[in-house]
């Protein structure tokens, strides 16, 4: 999952400067924190572009940009016809996918970032890289590669002290947690097996997954 | 001999070897490293130029071990895995060899969070002790990393760090024992102020017959200030100054000397150490030290060999 918050506004009206006419269109987004406020959002938007002398011929609310592009541009097609660009509110697969389908401008009114909550321990998602070569079998059931602040295969570096990472105190040292595991279950010996250099061609982002 | 270099030939002979550490300038000036290396050439067999360390941007180790060559001194080049990848790290070995450098000190690097370009991206596409094996693999195989053949000699003796104070303190010595098996010629160690940790590190080592395998150079660092002491022990992750340590430099009269005095009892007790083959001295910001101290410390003249 994929959080957006708004870009600065000046930052926005920067992207307008050259359109007459911009419609806004915001998804509904896919998780309860997107999901809040997007009515106010949209028209503190409109209200503040205006202000500015930017003509905004409609705004929308829709949901699932990144997977109904397509359907939604062509609900909204009256709507677009006198407007020259669409100022997107949506994380950067909503504004890729909208691109797509459409010839008209798109600006993207939003900065797109990992979900940190989701990071947290207990929450699993990003807890595993998708490098394509597991091997938590050699750690412990613990991944060396999100895990460690260096992706570090053979550690842990000198770094770390009283358990924790050398880039913060207030971060767990992977490597120490893959070593207080493997020690609790008697599983010592299998960190002293080197692993390889990995292939990284496995762990290529979506420029390679999408042919 | 793996490399001819003249640090190589101290430690095969068997005498106690002596490197120094040569941090590069923030800027363009040869003189900088030039005059650190006129200060310590007749007091080292090999001096470390160190590889943009705490991730701070300076000249780079390459080209500060040029200088050095230039000057009859045999470089240390250290290696972070820190800002390059596979190909970068394996073209700087083979012109670094070209450029007659034979000494490589391969290592992780802090991380690039604390140094003066914290927004950069780290690569780490490959870790230390996999450094070590690829320059093994270069060496003994004539192959890079991904098999194919190079043209060429590449004369390395091959280094790697090791720290025997960061946590746990039972596993260091398993992960010197991978890095031995992946290909590390010779050790430096982080800097010893803890000497009695520093001692039962080492009689683990010899336990499992390390200390035959490769040369075990202890790092060691003069204390040039009470605020330095203080710094070290609260600090800097990965290094431990015992609190004794500290009260001593705070009730000298002359904290220069003492912090002297305290490096200068450490390497005689390094000394007695079985299989500790020389000393690594890391003076920050305080190269000018290191004559007296090799000379105080009675381990001069260097040998040639
Ligand atoms: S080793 Fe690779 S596949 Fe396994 S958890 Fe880590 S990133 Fe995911
Ligand atoms: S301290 Fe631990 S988590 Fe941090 S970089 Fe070193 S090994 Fe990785």
């Amino acid at each position: 999952m994929i959080v957006f918050e708004q870009k600065p506004f000046e930052e926005i009206l920067g992207y307008l400067v050259h359109d007459e006419k911009v419609f806004i269109l915001r998804c509904k987004g896919c998780a309860k924190a997107n999901q809040a406020g997007g009515e106010a959002d949209v028209t503190e938007m409109k209200k503040k572009l205006e202000g500015r002398g930017i003509d905004i011929t409609g705004s929308t609310i829709r949901g699932l940009l990144c997977v109904k592009a397509k359907s939604i541009l062509s609900e909204l097609n009256k709507d677009l016809v006198n407007t020259s660009s669409i100022l997107v509110m949506a994380c950067g697969l909503g504004v890729q996918s909208l691109a797509e389908v459409t010839d008209k401008v798109v600006h993207p009114a939003c900065n797109s970032m990992p979900d940190r909550e989701s990071m947290e321990r207990g929450k699993r998602e990003h807890r595993c890289g998708t490098c394509g070569d597991c091997v938590l079998e050699f750690t412990g059931g613990i991944c060396p590669l999100t895990a460690c602040s260096k992706g570090l295969l053979n550690g842990p570096c000198g770094g770390t002290s009283n358990g924790k990472c050398e880039v913060s105190k207030e971060m767990d040292c992977g490597w120490m947690l893959i070593y207080d595991r493997m020690k609790k279950l008697d599983r010592l010996g299998v960190l002293k097996s080197f692993l390889e250099s990995k292939d990284y061609r496995k762990m290529q982002g979506p420029r390679r997954l999408i042919t | 001999m793996k490399s001819g270099s003249n640090l190589e030939k101290v430690l095969e002979s068997g005498q106690f070897a002596v490197t120094a550490e040569c941090g590069p300038p923030k800027g363009t000036s040869a003189r900088v490293i030039q005059r650190k290396g006129e200060l310590l050439k007749d007091y080292c067999d090999a001096m470390n130029v160190t590889d943009n360390q705490t991730a701070i941007v300076r000249m780079s180790s390459l080209s500060g071990c040029i200088l050095l060559i230039q000057m009859g001194i045999d470089p240390v080049m250290q290696m972070v895995v820190r800002d390059r990848n596979r190909i970068a790290i394996q073209s700087d070995i083979l012109g670094a060899v070209a450029l007659g450098i034979r000494n490589v000190l391969c290592l992780s690097g802090d991380h690039q969070r604390f140094g003066n370009h914290p927004t950069a991206k780290g690569v780490y596409d490959i870790d230390s002790i996999q450094l070590i094996q690829t320059l093994k693999t270069m060496r003994d195989e004539k192959r890079f990393l991904c098999g194919e053949n190079i043209s060429g000699e590449v004369p390395l003796f091959i280094g790697a760090a090791a720290n025997p104070f960061a946590d746990p303190f039972e596993f260091r010595v398993i992960r010197l024992a991978k890095k031995v098996a992946a290909g590390a010629d010779f050790i430096q160690t982080q800097c010893v102020f803890d000497i009695g940790k520093f001692g039962r590190y080492m009689s683990m080592v010899r336990d499992k017959g390390l200390h035959e395998k490769v040369h075990i150079l202890a790092g060691v660092t003069p204390l040039k200030s009470v605020g330095m002491a203080r710094y070290m022990r609260d600090n800097v992750s990965g290094i431990s100054v015992p609190d004794e340590i500290v009260a001593r430099m705070e009730d000298a009269k002359d904290a220069k000397e003492e912090g002297m005095n305290i490096c200068l009892e450490i390497i005689d007790q390094i000394k007695e150490i079985e299989g500790v083959h020389g000393i690594h001295i890391m003076a920050v910001a305080w190269e000018d030290i290191v004559p007296t101290i090799v000379n105080k410390a009675g381990l001069l003249p260097r040998p040639i060999v």
